[in-house]
């Protein structure tokens, strides 16, 4: 069946900072396309049609996708490195959604070619609210390449 | 063999002494004969000379003597020739000769000296004479006639007067009186030869003991003397020797026979002269003048007698004194001799003291590697007595693998200083044990020997292969824990990281879902139940900042220094700015003081300027006007900043506690804060090799101190 085009990936392990997420994102009425991945591997087979999601057409692109750093399987930074390394993903907006303010996570991933680095605060609220200007860029505000 | 040598020594050294000695002598004598010829030689020379110039003079003054006579008689010639009386007297019958003759001849006579002066006639009768009109002797008569023969003027002759034996030589002036040819008269001058001719002859210009002149004629075979000899009186016409047989002896006998030059000969009294011979020009006389052989030699016989004296004396003394001198220098040889045999025997005492008493083993090798000398040790160490030691070659006591490079070795001990090696030895039963050997090459009394100074090491070789082995095994450890502290810093760091991503996610869920409950279910939630939710999420809150505290105290307290010169003042403006927010709204007056700069990690050092401007910031904010200043004092002779507000203080009486980790000294409700900022600003302090401390008083604001050291960290 034809599912309306993705057009936020979720990659997050974590069930409550997942529903969180998109409590946050239902909220600001930014949550009516979203796939949610729970592992980086998971993540790799969805964006490159690869294993259980090798039926997907190809055409498919997230506007964005929110990337976890750490992930079971296959590690963030690793998925992000996969991303932007092949011609046909490199230019899907990736932003990497982060407890770690370390320093070495943010110079890799803006090595890597991340578009956005983003700390998660503990403050709900204030979790909310990245969420809302998050979901408010790249959704709305930022023009997505043309395929 | 010592005694022997010293006697072969002092003997070399007096014959050598000896034909020193002769030698001397043999110069001395070649010298004084040398001498002697040389003044011989001087003085015959200066007498040829002499006696050359002598005669040439003598002959010469009575060769002028003789013509000046012949030229008086010239004069008278010339003048009698106009005097007619004289022709008159001459040919005319005897008379009276007038006034005017006998003044002329007179004064003649009285002029000249002359003894007498006589006309005769060409008979040879006698027409005047002023002299005593002695009879003619027919000798003279005779010498008168001859020279009347021709008109020249001639002097005769000397010969004696017969009567009265006095000499006479006479000087006759023919006289012709034109036209005629013939000769009318002469007239005589007689010359008594004694008023000059034989003082000249007899006087000898110099002083001199036997030199003379004479005057001889060749008489036939016989030399005619016709002078007064010096040595002999009587002679004058009267000594007569024979020639032939006094040739190459009597001088004058060799002056009559032309000899020239000067020679040696034997004259008239037999004594040895030198002589020499003119012949008198004009005249029947040679001239000898000759000068005793004796008297030549005489001076030089004395010079010489005299400097024989001398240097016999003088050799003589000599001798003794070389004697003495010899002597004195042996006795001192002798003493010095024996203060080195004392002072050697003091050594060698010495020295047998020390090898025998000394710890390690001393040897003396010869030239065959024989062992020729061993101390005490050396038989306590080999196991051999002396005896058995003496008999023994040095590569006898070595463990025969370790004998490879021995000739090298041996070779390499004659360079100064020797040379210094390790090798192994054996005792008598057989053991073996390792060795330091010291040998050098020493001599005595010409011989070489090797000295070796042998050293037990076999604790030292055990000692240092337990350290050796110690050392690799501290290696070892070293590395071990270094390896583990790597490891445990990697641990660490993979901590940090753990917790700083798994920790905040469960807080961030515990913090979102009790929000989602208030928000959601509001209406259902009594206002008890919606405080329980708040707590919940502040202490969610509270965890996530202790959460980041901790992790940046292990950042700051880890993290690699990366030091560098930096300047503070910088560092404290940018820490300054950064600290916007917390100034917005605020009066706030920032005062910054020089701050010298420093060696320091710009990131760090940042962060304490920060931590405390921070603090400054926050504890005055009840402050109308916040008033905050950093500064640079110098206190003990170091460098100490501080940053000093005016806010609310603390009691001194907890100060100590100020810099614990999550202690604070007020309140979450007066001030919040999590108690980190200054524990990292002290640990930071802290790695630089600084101090940190504060002062303040309760409600009057706060300084706060801290250093940054010399002895930084290391990276």
């Amino acid at each position: 069946m034809s599912l309306p085009p993705v057009e936020i990936l979720l990659v997050e392990d974590n069930p409550s900072d997942e529903e969180l997420t998109i409590h946050a994102l239902r909220s600001n009425h930014l949550a009516n396309n979203i796939e949610v991945v729970r592992d980086g591997a998971e993540a790799l087979d969805y964006i490159f049609h690869t294993g259980a999601f090798a039926d997907r057409t190809v055409g498919d692109r997230p506007k964005v996708i929110l990337l976890d750093v750490k992930l079971p399987k296959v590690d963030g930074l690793e998925v992000l490195r996969r991303i932007k390394s092949d011609h046909r993903t490199r230019s899907i907006p990736v932003v990497v959604l982060t407890s770690s303010h370390e320093e070495r996570d943010v110079v890799d991933s803006y090595s890597l070619g991340v578009n956005s680095y983003i700390v998660k605060p503990v403050d709900f609220s204030q979790f909310a609210e990245v969420v809302r200007q998050l979901g408010l860029y790249w959704l709305l505000l930022n023009q997505p390449p043309l395929d | 063999m010592h005694g022997q040598r010293k006697t072969g020594e002092r003997m070399k050294l007096t014959a050598a002494l000896l034909a020193l000695y002769l030698l001397l002598l043999a110069a001395l004598g070649a010298a004084g004969y040398h001498f002697y010829h040389g003044q011989q030689q001087r003085a015959l020379d200066e007498a040829r000379t002499q006696l050359t110039a002598i005669a040439d003079l003598k002959a010469a003054e009575i060769a002028g003597w003789r013509r000046e006579r012949i030229a008086d008689g010239e004069v008278v010639q010339a003048n009698s020739g106009s005097v007619p009386e004289i022709r008159r007297l001459l040919e005319g019958p005897p008379a009276a000769p007038s006034a005017a003759i006998l003044d002329w001849l007179g004064a003649l006579k009285r002029f000249h000296g002359y003894t007498n002066v006589m006309l005769i006639d060409n008979r040879g009768a006698v027409r005047l004479a002023l002299g005593p009109a002695a009879p003619f002797s027919s000798h003279c008569a005779t010498l008168a006639k001859e020279a009347m023969r021709s008109p020249q003027v001639t002097l005769t002759d000397l010969h004696r007067e017969s009567q009265s034996g006095a000499i006479h030589l006479t000087v006759v002036v023919p006289l012709v009186f034109p036209p005629h040819k013939i000769t009318a008269g002469a007239i005589l001058l007689w010359i008594d030869p004694s008023t000059f001719l034989f003082s000249r002859i007899q006087s000898w210009p110099t002083l001199s003991r036997t030199a003379e002149t004479l005057l001889v004629r060749r008489e036939g075979d016989q030399i005619l003397y016709l002078n007064e000899l010096r040595h002999r009186k009587g002679t004058a016409l009267r000594l007569k020797l024979p020639i032939e047989q006094n040739r190459g002896q009597l001088p004058a006998a060799d002056a009559v026979s032309g000899r020239q030059g000067v020679w040696s000969g034997v004259d008239y009294r037999g004594s040895p002269v030198l002589a020499t011979a003119r012949r008198v020009p004009d005249s029947p006389w040679w001239l000898v003048a000759k000068v005793d052989a004796d008297e030549i030699e005489a001076p030089i016989q004395q010079r010489s007698e005299l400097v024989a004296i001398i240097l016999l004396l003088s050799v003589l003394a000599a001798g003794p004194a070389i004697g003495l001198l010899w002597y004195a220098q042996r006795s001192h040889l002798e003493t010095v001799r024996r203060e080195s045999e004392v002072a050697r025997q003091a050594l060698v005492e010495h020295f047998s003291y020390l090898s025998r008493y000394a710890n390690d083993i001393i040897l003396l090798e010869d030239e065959t590697r024989r062992i020729v000398e061993a101390n005490d040790r050396a038989e306590q160490s080999y196991g051999y007595d002396r005896g058995e030691l003496l008999a023994l070659s040095i590569r006898d006591l070595h463990e025969p693998s370790s004998l490879a490079g021995f000739e090298a070795r041996w070779e390499a001990a004659k360079k100064p200083g020797g040379i210094l090696f390790e090798t192994t030895h054996r005792r008598r039963d057989g053991s073996v044990f390792p060795v330091e050997v010291s040998a050098r090459v020493i001599e005595v009394d010409g011989v070489g020997f090797r000295q070796s100074i042998i050293r037990d090491i076999t604790e030292r070789k055990r000692a240092r292969e337990e350290i050796e082995s110690l050392n690799q095994e501290l290696e070892q450890r070293v590395q071990r824990r270094t390896a583990e502290l790597e490891a445990s810093n990697k641990e660490l760091e993979a901590f940090t990281y753990s917790v700083s991503h798994d920790l905040r996610a469960p807080l961030r869920a515990i913090h979102g879902f009790s929000r989602l409950l208030e928000e959601e279910h509001a209406p259902q939630l009594s206002l008890k139940a919606r405080h329980y939710l708040e707590m919940v999420r502040r202490n969610a809150l509270q965890m996530g900042n202790l959460i980041d505290s901790l992790l940046a105290l292990s950042r700051f307290g880890h993290q690699p220094l990366r030091t560098q010169t930096v300047a503070p003042a910088a560092l404290a403006r940018q820490a300054w700015e950064e600290l916007g927010t917390e100034r917005e709204g605020r009066r706030v007056e920032f005062v910054a003081g020089e701050l010298p700069s420093c060696t320091a990690d710009p990131a760090l050092l940042k962060q304490v300027f920060a931590n405390l401007l921070g603090n400054a910031l926050k504890y005055s904010r009840r402050r109308q006007t916040a008033r905050i200043e950093i500064g640079c004092s110098t206190m003990a002779n170091s460098c100490v900043y501080w940053v000093r507000d005016n806010g609310a203080g603390f009691d001194m009486r907890y100060a100590d506690k100020l810099f614990g980790v999550f202690q604070r000294l007020h309140s979450q409700a007066e001030y919040e804060g999590s108690g980190i900022g200054l524990a990292i600003a002290q640990r930071i302090v802290q790695r630089h090799g600084g101090r940190i401390w504060a002062e303040a008083k309760l409600d009057e604001g706060a300084t706060f101190y801290f250093t940054i050291g010399d002895t930084v960290e290391p990276e």
